[in-house]
């Protein structure tokens, strides 16, 4: 095992146990780096106040764990577009973020590879792979008709995109972020309190 | 009967010693004991004899020989470096007449030592020969009268030098040999002639650590008795041989930069006692004779004629004991005295008689030419045996002329100095003040006067800041200085007509090293010449001078900022990794607070650092020499601010480089080196042969040294270059040098698209059409130019560039070309010529200058300039996520090229597409992607990006296979799928760890999905337990 994927205990984090979850990590990370192993911490966003998930992208960073990963069930693509971006922005690059859907199409995967997402977890990984072989075969024929490579949809205008607060999104809310009795200094949000991201600027 | 039969175990049962055999025993055993001493003694002889001593009865008897110490003869068996420690110490026990002195460690903690033999009297002298030679050294001081008392007092001192190769093995025994000759032998008119005339400085080992491990490997692999075969083990040594030190450096190029520590000691040393005679004594090709001086020709303009004309005497006396001793020997042919770093060569520019000696190798005990004769060891300890007494013999007869003109030399020097048209150098601390520090330094080193103005000065036109350093001419040493500082240095007109003849002819040049060596010019620094002497404040600036780095403070700084323009920048940037400080490079300049910081900046903020940064920063500094701007606010007036998207965040990273056949261990060991010694950051070496299946995982940085393509290719095998591949693709960064670019450009490596280019301006090379039938079509030749650029026109390759230093110019628009934005000096050597990368391709961030600025030091063949111009010597290519950088010239070469220092640091560093993923996966991790037009500046106005491929997406992707409710069944299928699929991972649970590590392959990486530790039984060490058991603790 290279990797281990330890799921964030959702309900100390509710309830702010947040020096017992740091405590954990920090020796869980701990065991993973003499054992050469990255340690990924799972949060499920769509069961958290988007507060929680800044805090959990704290803890994350604070014992120095590798990467964070993002699993959601039932929202959809621009729900989890959303959401990772406003990870990676409060990551500030010191974790690897990585999403996990059941479900994943192929131009959801390239927006969120191109957003910075390190990677996918999705049961529809097979077909995935028959689109992007399919991708790939066009742009080849392309190549072959024009003569000149395709350029990069990544070099191409940027859209902004915003992202509605639907109902996927849970309701907001400005909680004192003070761990109770933990001693830890837990700083409020500065970034936006909206799961709305604006695309290309985090 | 001999004793053997006497006191032979019985076969069968024991039986006592009857008094008849007492009678036998008192019969017999005088007898045998004098036949014993005369076998012993002739034995004794004919050892001595073959190697060039005189009879055993000749040496006092008190004095130790070899057999007695080590228990061998002489010329019988190579002595280990302890063995030869042992030995002189022996005779400085036994005798007055040697006296040993240790002048420093070498890498690996071996003694250095010099070694002092003379008569007692001068032995029991030695401080005061020091003192008075340094009295003779400076004329200054001593006028000629007093000179003349000096002369009249003092002994020639003499230096031999031996074994500076350590698998160059006869010079340490012939140095043995020559110890006890000069110590032990009596009534021998030439031995008292030379005890009574000579002081030999005797540096019997110059590189113990070399010739530690030749003797290591040749131990392990001797068998019955040696062997002469030029293809036997013992006499082929594994990589690195033993050649070079512990750093594989040759040491025999050391002597101008100085780097190693026993270059350092050696030269701290001569400095002090400043021999008149230096011989450095070599072996060299077994198929080849005995080499000694006159040295062949060019001689560097700066030795005197009469340094020149001294040579002779030498010559003349190694070739009268040479032909009494019916030894061949050759004289003027192929050893150079241009090049000023040999060991022969850098004592001749403070005055010495400086000579090479070479030998014929037997590398073994025995050795076969390939004529098929054999000659062993002995032969070869004989040849330097006999040149080190004819030198001592030499300098004897010669000691009132030597010390003459060793006094004359040091007198016309300042004479020069003071009346030539060049008055001083001086080194305007400008720019990379880190490198001018270093300069100034080293030139103190190497025993140059050097001067440092603490006020602003002008001499001419220009004026100079305070921090400047001034070299006077009117020294003792200004040839020296000459020598180190002057941009060119010239060989004669005749000698390079000859070169150009023999080029027209396709035949070799007759240039033994390099042509280019100027210290400014490989620091990137400036040496100014100035016609009249500076005048202002003034202080001395002495070898061990340290300038420490600056922190400009301010109150509550919320940044520090460091300004990337200096090596010194490059030290802070490693230190502060190694304390695993957050630090920032700011990939394009702003002002701040009426200061411009240019491009590359580091920065430090307090907020993603300890809470002592200020005092980490202000330690960090002092070490690195670095000067450090702490601010307390991120405004800046103009260019970026801190939390600009071009302010990349420099991760902690760890590096690997390539090491062992095929690599060039020289250019493994000078980059491994400049890492690990000038930048103080570890690099892990790993076998060339281990990259093929190694897991690359952990470092995000992989150096391939030079070696030829062909040989990497080999070595890697298809598996290890898909291996190599694969980990760039996944986001490293492989730094490529000299030959190993040639490898990433193969068809099969496909990681650059370099294209090699023939020769320039060849017609017939490159319309290379054969004709039908082999004729061709009728010509006149009219001319022998016609002829013989006829017959030169099939020639493929360019001719080979001779060690020059070349001006380079930097794509400035590049973050791989921060800090080297006003150009680089690179040293090329070789004939391998690329054409440019198209914008499409990649990038050539470091590119040659135009033909009319080309050349900034040494000889270059016309055509080659024109055709070297404007050629690439450091590109870069994207790969998948990763980046390969090719150095076509080397950055380390000889860890003397300081100003290409910035930019390995940065090919290194600060490679953006280092983040977190396959490439790196430390605990060090830095931003994820940024992805803006500028990214890459050339190719993002108008170059399209590469074809999209399958694993791009695919290692990208993991399959969940941890869902409670799938059967181990299912898991398989998952797996099996996740292989084929050739995705990046399977996330399975921990039940299934064990079962699924055996299921996935390739770059499948297993995940295992556990829940969050809950109580005591499940405290993070017992969650652990079961993923990692089976996979990974």
């Amino acid at each position: 095992v290279k990797d281990l994927v330890v799921t964030i205990n959702a309900g100390k984090l509710i309830s702010r146990k947040f020096l017992y979850l740091e405590s954990e990590l920090l020796q869980l990370a701990e065991s993973c780096r003499q054992n050469e192993a990255r340690l990924r911490v799972l949060f499920e966003p769509e069961i958290l106040q988007q507060d929680m998930v800044l805090i959990g992208v704290r803890l994350c960073k604070r014992t120095a764990v590798d990467g964070m990963d993002l699993s959601f069930r039932k929202t959809g693509a621009d729900f989890h577009l959303g959401v990772a971006r406003y990870v990676l922005h409060h990551a500030k690059g010191k974790l690897q973020v990585r999403v996990h859907c059941p479900k994943l199409d192929l131009q959801a995967a390239e927006q969120l590879r191109d957003a910075g997402v390190h990677g996918a977890v999705t049961a529809s990984a097979p077909s995935l792979m028959t689109a992007w072989k399919a991708e790939i075969a066009r742009a080849r024929r392309s190549l072959r008709s024009s003569g000149s490579r395709p350029r990069s949809r990544r070099r191409g205008p940027r859209l902004m995109r915003l992202v509605p607060a639907t109902a996927n999104c849970l309701p907001l809310s400005r909680p004192h972020l003070r761990g109770a009795g933990s001693g830890i200094q837990y700083e409020e949000p500065s970034g936006p309190l909206l799961w709305v991201v604006a695309a290309g600027k985090c | 009967m001999s004793l053997c039969v006497l006191f032979s175990p019985r076969q069968k049962g024991v039986r006592r010693f009857q008094p008849a055999s007492w009678v036998a025993l008192a019969l017999v055993l005088p007898v045998f004991l004098f036949g014993l001493a005369t076998t012993l003694h002739a034995q004794d002889a004919d050892a001595y004899r073959s190697v060039g001593m005189s009879a055993p009865g000749s040496y006092d008897a008190a004095i130790p020989t070899l057999k007695q110490v080590l228990g061998f003869e002489p010329g019988q068996q190579v002595a280990t470096p302890d063995e030869m420690y042992r030995y002189l110490r022996a005779l400085e026990a036994a005798s007055p007449r040697l006296k040993v002195t240790t002048i420093g460690r070498s890498w690996e903690g071996r003694e250095l030592m010099f070694v002092y033999i003379g008569s007692e009297a001068n032995i029991a002298r030695l401080d005061d020969i020091k003192s008075k030679m340094q009295q003779l050294a400076d004329p200054r001081k001593t006028n000629a009268s007093a000179a003349r008392g000096l002369m009249n007092d003092l002994p020639a001192l003499v230096n031999l030098s031996y074994a500076v190769h350590g698998n160059e093995l006869s010079p340490g025994d012939a140095a043995l040999l020559a110890a006890y000759h000069l110590v032990a032998a009596h009534n021998d008119p030439v031995v008292d002639k030379i005890r009574a005339n000579v002081v030999v400085q005797m540096d019997p080992l110059q590189n113990p650590d070399g010739r530690n491990r030749w003797s290591n490997h040749f131990a392990q692999s001797l068998g019955l008795e040696p062997d002469a075969s030029p293809l036997s083990v013992e006499r082929n040594e594994p990589w690195p041989r033993g050649r070079s030190n512990h750093y594989l450096f040759d040491m025999n190029r050391d002597w101008l930069v100085a780097t190693q520590p026993e270059t350092r000691a050696r030269i701290q040393e001569l400095r002090q006692w400043t021999p008149l005679v230096f011989a450095d004594v070599h072996e060299m090709g077994s198929d080849s004779t005995y080499y000694f001086t006159p040295e062949a020709v060019p001689y560097n303009p700066w030795l005197t004629a009469e340094q020149r004309t001294s040579l002779d005497w030498f010559g003349q006396t190694n070739a009268r004991y040479f032909d009494r001793a019916g030894l061949r020997y050759f004289t003027r042919e192929v050893f150079d005295a241009f090049f000023p770093g040999y060991g022969a060569s850098w004592p001749a520019y403070f005055g010495a008689i400086a000579m090479t000696y070479e030998q014929a190798s037997s590398r073994g005990l025995m050795a076969r030419r390939s004529d098929g004769s054999e000659f062993p060891y002995s032969d070869t300890v004989r040849g330097q045996f006999l040149a080190s007494v004819a030198t001592c013999e030499t300098a004897a007869d010669k000691r009132a002329e030597l010390l003459q003109n060793f006094y004359d030399y040091r007198r016309t020097a300042i004479e020069d100095g003071r009346t030539g048209p060049i008055k001083e150098f001086v080194l305007p601390r400008e720019n990379d003040v880190a490198a001018v520090d270093k300069l100034a330094g080293l030139l103190a080193f190497h025993g140059l006067e050097v001067k440092k103005a603490r006020a602003v000065f002008r001499n001419g036109d220009r004026q100079y800041p305070a921090g400047s350093y001034v070299v006077p001419l009117s020294q003792p040493n200004s040839r020296l200085a000459h020598v180190l500082l002057e941009k060119q240095v010239s060989m004669d007109d005749e000698f390079l007509a000859e070169q150009e003849r023999r080029r027209a002819k396709n035949l070799r040049d007759e240039i033994y090293d390099v042509t280019a060596w100027s210290l400014p010019l490989a620091f990137n620094v400036e040496a100014v010449p100035v016609a009249a002497a500076s005048s202002g404040n003034f202080v001395d600036w002495l070898p061990d001078s340290r300038v420490e780095g600056t922190v400009r403070d301010v109150t509550n700084p919320i940044a520090y900022i460091v300004p990337w323009n200096s090596t010194a920048a490059g030290r802070f940037l490693t230190a502060a990794l190694r304390r695993d400080l957050a630090v920032f490079g700011l990939d394009k300049g702003f002002r701040q607070d009426g200061r411009d910081f240019p491009r590359g900046t580091l920065v430090l903020m307090t907020a993603d650092n300890p809470a002592d940064l200020g005092a980490i920063v202000a330690d960090l500094a002092r070490e690195s020499g670095a000067e450090v701007v702490a601010t307390n606010t991120g405004w800046v007036e103009s260019g970026i601010n801190f939390g600009s998207g071009f302010a990349r965040r420099i991760p902690k990273i760890n590096i690997a480089m390539a090491w062992d056949s095929p690599v060039s261990s020289l250019q493994a060991g000078h980059t491994r080196f400049v890492l690990e010694r000038q930048f103080g950051y570890p690099v892990t070496i790993i076998r060339t042969e281990s990259l093929s299946g190694a897991n690359l995982s952990r470092y995000q940085t992989l150096i391939l040294p030079s070696a030829s393509g062909a040989a990497y290719e080999r070595s890697l095998g298809a598996g290890g270059i898909d291996n190599l591949k694969r980990w760039v693709r996944d986001g490293g960064t492989l730094v490529a040098m000299g030959g190993a670019v040639d490898f990433l450009r193969d068809e099969k490596t496909g990681l650059l698209s370099l294209k090699k280019e023939s020769a320039a301006g060849n017609e017939s090379a490159q319309s290379n059409a054969k004709p039908a039938g082999g004729t061709v079509e009728g010509t006149m030749i009219g001319s022998e130019t016609s002829y013989l650029r006829m017959i030169g026109a099939g020639k493929q390759n360019p001719d080979d560039a001779l060690g020059v230093m070349l001006r380079g110019l930097t794509d400035t628009d590049h973050w791989l070309s921060v800090g080297a934005e006003r150009g680089v000096n690179v040293l090329y050597n070789g004939s391998t010529i690329y054409a440019p990368l198209t914008l499409a391709e990649g990038v050539n961030v470091g590119y040659l200058e135009a033909p009319d600025n080309l050349l900034q030091s040494g000889y270059l063949w016309d055509s080659l300039r024109d055709q070297l111009a404007f050629k690439p010597f450091l590109v870069t290519q994207t790969s998948g996520r990763g980046n390969v950088i090719g150095f076509i010239t080397d950055p380390t070469f000889r860890a003397m090229m300081d100003g290409n220092n910035l930019l390995f640091l940065n090919a290194v560093f600060r490679d953006r597409r280092i983040r977190a993923g396959r490439g790196a996966t430390s605990g060090y991790r830095i931003s994820a992607r940024v992805s803006t037009e500028e990214e890459t500046p050339l190719a993002g106005a108008t170059a399209a990006e590469p074809l999209p491929r399958y694993e791009d997406l695919a290692e990208w992707t993991s399959l969940p296979l941890a869902d409670a409710a799938l059967s181990e069944e299912a898991v398989f299928a998952g797996c099996k799928q996740a292989v084929e699929l050739g995705l990046g991972g399977a996330a399975v649970r921990p039940s299934d760890v064990d079962l699924a590590k055996n299921w996935v392959s390739g770059p499948v990486r297993l995940a295992c999905v556990t829940g969050f530790p809950g109580d005591p039984r499940q405290r993070p060490h017992a969650c652990m337990k079961p993923a990692m058991s089976c996979g990974v603790g």
